[in-house]
């Protein structure tokens, strides 16, 4: 398949997520502050001045500096939680699509019921419950998050089992496990990517709704969404407090967007008519 | 050819199968009986054609030969070895010895892998070696009439009679003892059909592979079947060799599922054809497409 690289919405969205990535990875070398310095006499700067690009916030700490160190926890946060979920959805997916049966009919219970809570809520209950660490963010964001990835691949799953070719390979002696690595599992890749795209951007979301919450990563880690909150009470004296770290979300966020928007536009079969 | 009469032949044994369906927690299920006691046996060497139309239960049976399909009662042998008893375990589809060509030459090939790998996936699954597995592979399409080369492509380069050759050759690759084609022409145009039958004549010549051939077309079934088991709502209906089920049918809808046939060949074409192997083809090629098609047969038999 030719995928389209000359399109706005991949031109856009990669290169925004280049530029953040880049910022994430080398930032810190870019700048010379530390993002936990504190420095009361130089609080509320604005922007340009004094060598702080971003400004400084109410306790005086670089916010170009925290923005780049909150970029590294938030993507981190975000690629764990898309990567831990992807896996375990698309797995429980392609087995109780290919299974049907009792498997099926347990996972989908299991399933309906993760679903029937509000998202957020769900993560607030288990960070309240399990107390706030890097881990248990991770653990509340992941445990609804795999439920978009099993529910697209059962169905494709579904049709999968009764292809031709997997009972060919069946009667040839396939089993399980040769089944789902040969013939099932690389055809639910190409939704499989599309779903975490747009995933890792609501999980960039979740994760600063959670630390604007204040139940996010520990205070002492700089993260947007915790940035974003301390900001909140300075809106109306010192707006780049809260204006920067949203910025970053916006930007990320968008690219994210962008692309999985573009993934899908690549692999819709109405596009390419030559899919086979 | 090398086998000698009873060496190896398939018994089914009233072989039944229902199909029941949940209705929901309030409703009663619905059961379908698929199959109502089937049995016929298949001899060394032979195309035995299953014809009936479409919801008869030719594709249930198909699909319960080769073991992806479970039987409710009945029992299966290939040569005294039972493949399965009503109160016995199954032997998995593998090792039955069976293999299976399917309808669709399109839904049939993984899009993703490479003809080799098709045609090799059964062998890898067993565990054989690579440099004898690309020399098998290589044998086999050959066979097939593809070219070894072919194996380094990928299915969509492929026409649809070439893809039926490939799935053909995916099945002779295990060297099974019986083929079971379940329709395994009627996607295909009516010169290709052409082709892959004859080329499945040539192959039961050759490597003397006995042959289950399923479909719905009597023309089909004249072609190239030696006996034929007629079928009816789960039931065998008639049976008996090809060529005097369809001259003679003594069963009133094996009389009305033949006068359904178009045909374009008058009766005593048939009747010409009643002797012999040679000129039975030729003639045959009439009912399935005209002189058209009878053309192309003399003409090549490559795709």
């Amino acid at each position: 398949m030719k995928l389209d690289l000359l399109n706005l919405k991949f031109l856009l969205g990669a290169s925004m997520l280049s530029f953040v990535l880049f910022l994430a990875l080398f930032g810190s070398w870019l700048t010379p502050f530390d993002p936990n310095r504190q420095n009361l006499l130089a609080s509320l700067l604005p922007p340009l001045t004094d060598g702080h690009i971003l400004g400084t916030d109410h306790l005086g700490r670089d916010i170009l500096a925290r923005i780049i160190s909150g970029a590294k926890v938030s993507l981190a946060i975000a690629a764990s939680v898309v990567l831990i979920s992807g896996v375990v959805g698309v797995l429980v997916g392609a087995l109780s699509g290919y299974l049907r049966g009792t498997p099926d009919l347990i996972t989908q219970k299991v399933v309906e019921s993760f679903w029937a809570f509000p998202p957020i809520l769900l993560a607030i209950a288990i960070l309240a419950f399990f107390g706030q660490s890097l881990a248990n963010v991770i653990l509340a964001l992941t445990i609804q998050r795999w439920i978009p990835y099993s529910r697209i691949t059962r169905a494709q799953a579904m049709v999968l089992r009764s292809l031709a070719y997997v009972e060919a390979s069946k009667v040839m002696g396939g089993g399980l496990g040769w089944i789902m690595r040969r013939h099932i599992l690389p055809n639910l890749m190409a939704s499989a990517v599309i779903v975490a795209t747009f995933s890792m951007a609501t999980a960039i979301l979740a994760e600063a709704s959670l630390s604007f919450l204040g139940l996010g990563v520990p205070p002492q880690i700089a993260t947007w969404g915790g940035m974003l909150a301390e900001g909140r009470s300075y809106i109306t004296r010192a707006w780049w407090l809260a204006v920067m770290p949203g910025l970053g979300i916006f930007i990320t966020v968008l690219a994210l967007n962008l692309l999985g928007d573009w993934l899908r536009d690549q692999f819709d079969p109405k596009k390419n008519l030559n899919l086979t | 050819m090398i086998h000698s009469k009873h060496e190896k032949r398939l018994s089914a044994r009233d072989i039944r199968k229902t199909f029941v369906r949940s209705n929901g927690w309030f409703a009663r299920a619905s059961e379908t009986h698929a199959l109502k006691g089937v049995s016929f046996d298949v001899e060394a060497g032979e195309i035995f054609g299953i014809v009936g139309e479409s919801g008869c239960g030719k594709s249930t049976l198909a699909r319960i030969l080769v073991g992806l399909e479970n039987a409710d009662g009945g029992s299966l042998s290939i040569s005294g070895r039972t493949l399965f008893r009503a109160d016995g375990p199954e032997l998995p589809p593998v090792q039955r010895g069976i293999q299976m060509v399917f309808q669709d030459p399109y839904a049939s090939l993984n899009p993703r892998m490479k003809v080799g790998d098709v045609v090799a996936e059964g062998l890898a699954i067993a565990g054989v070696p690579r440099e004898e597995r690309e020399r098998r592979v290589a044998e086999t399409l050959t066979l097939v009439g593809l070219s070894a080369a072919d194996s380094q492509k990928h299915a969509f380069q492929f026409s649809g009679g070439q893809r039926q050759r490939i799935c053909i050759a995916r099945a002779l690759v295990m060297e099974p003892r019986f083929l079971v084609a379940d329709e395994a022409v009627s996607a295909l145009d009516v010169s290709v059909q052409m082709q892959i039958l004859n080329m499945i004549l040539d192959l039961r010549d050759r490597i003397g592979l006995s042959i289950i051939f399923i479909t719905h077309d009597i023309s089909v079934v004249e072609y190239i079947c030696d006996r034929v088991m007629v079928m009816y709502d789960g039931r065998v209906v008639e049976h008996g060799p090809a060529q005097a089920v369809l001259d003679h049918p003594s069963e009133a809808y094996t009389q009305k599922l033949i006068a359904s046939v178009p045909r374009l060949a008058s009766t005593a074409d048939r009747r010409l054809s009643h002797d012999q192997n040679g000129p039975r083809r030729s003639v045959r090629a009439t009912s399935l497409g005209g002189d058209l098609c009878q053309s192309q047969v003399s003409r090549s038999d490559g795709v």
